[in-house]
């Protein structure tokens, strides 16, 4: 999927694998980059957004899936859907002036994000 | 005396006044809400030990604090994101870590504590304070509003004849 073709509306309403989904996109990442980054494995990027059913944070995933619903929800509440690109792509004070998008693929990125993200107005 | 050591003889000072916490709409009705800086760590807070309620002196500030950290971007935060509360506030001990004196007893500068995008000192700092149990919370510069200051309170230290009482929910931001 092209990056345009994300949808990034009503982000933090989405269903979790829509969520990991639209995350990983919005990074550039491909499913394995992705899992790498978080430190999961491929299969489970995979089910995580082909299996509709509910994925409950548990054992060594459960760090990865609330950091990506905090990135989401945050993103969703922060931001006009448009913008969420915008922001992806600007230098980012909070990350060493660093892209979020270039942040994300340093080891620990996605999650110091989710921190950040998540700790604001919260 | 170690840096250490010198955290847990500073001395403590009441504060008392209006101070303002803008939140995130969705949660407007939790104005005492510290989940976010429980779960995620905040510049004075470490994750999953213990919370912070986070307040600006002003809501200049509050606003900087918001805006200027990690959704910095000129006009990219949605209308309406966050939500203004003021605040009743009297506290009996916080420790005044605007002071140039107080700073320089901990063997450390403002700048130190305002480093973007990296909280490791601001939140060893808390972290001692908490670990404590007289400091009911700390006042600190803000990190991204030149003089603008903080005030970080731990409730779970706030003594019983301290108040913490939010007073009004004012209007949303941007």
């Amino acid at each position: 999927m092209s990056k345009t073709s994300i949808n990034l509306d009503h982000l933090a309403e989405a269903p979790f694998g829509v969520q990991a989904s639209t995350v990983r996109q919005l990074f550039g990442f491909n499913k394995r980059e992705f899992a790498e980054v978080l430190g999961v494995n491929e299969k489970t990027v995979r089910r995580w957004e082909e299996e509709e059913q509910r994925v409950v944070p548990q054992g060594s995933n459960k760090q990865a899936i609330e950091a990506l619903q905090t990135m989401a929800e945050s993103l969703g509440d922060l931001f006009e859907p448009d913008m969420i690109k915008v922001w992806v792509d600007r230098p980012n004070p909070a990350l060493q002036g660093e892209r979020p998008r270039d942040f994300a693929k340093k080891p620990g990125g996605i999650f110091l994000m989710a921190h950040l993200l998540g700790n604001l107005g919260r | 005396m170690s840096k250490t050591q010198v955290l847990y003889q500073l001395p403590t000072k009441p504060i008392k006044g209006t101070f303002y916490r803008y939140i995130r709409t969705k949660y407007a009705d939790e104005p005492l809400s510290m989940l976010g800086s429980q779960r995620n760590g905040g510049r004075y807070n470490v994750a999953g030990l213990f919370g912070a309620l986070y307040l600006g002196f002003d809501r200049k500030t509050c606003e900087a604090e918001v805006s200027q950290g990690i959704a910095a971007g000129i006009d990219v935060l949605k209308k309406g994101a966050f939500t203004a509360w003021s605040y009743a506030i009297e506290l009996h001990a916080v420790v005044r870590l605007d002071g140039k004196s107080i700073q320089k007893q901990i063997g450390i500068t403002q700048a130190d504590l305002t480093i973007k995008g990296d909280h490791r000192t601001a939140s060893g700092i808390g972290e001692h304070l908490h670990k404590r149990g007289d400091t009911e919370g700390l006042v600190a510069p803000s990190a991204q509003l030149k003089d603008g200051k903080c005030l970080d309170i731990f409730l779970d230290r706030k003594k019983e004849t301290s108040k913490v009482l939010p007073k009004r929910k004012l209007r949303t931001w941007p």
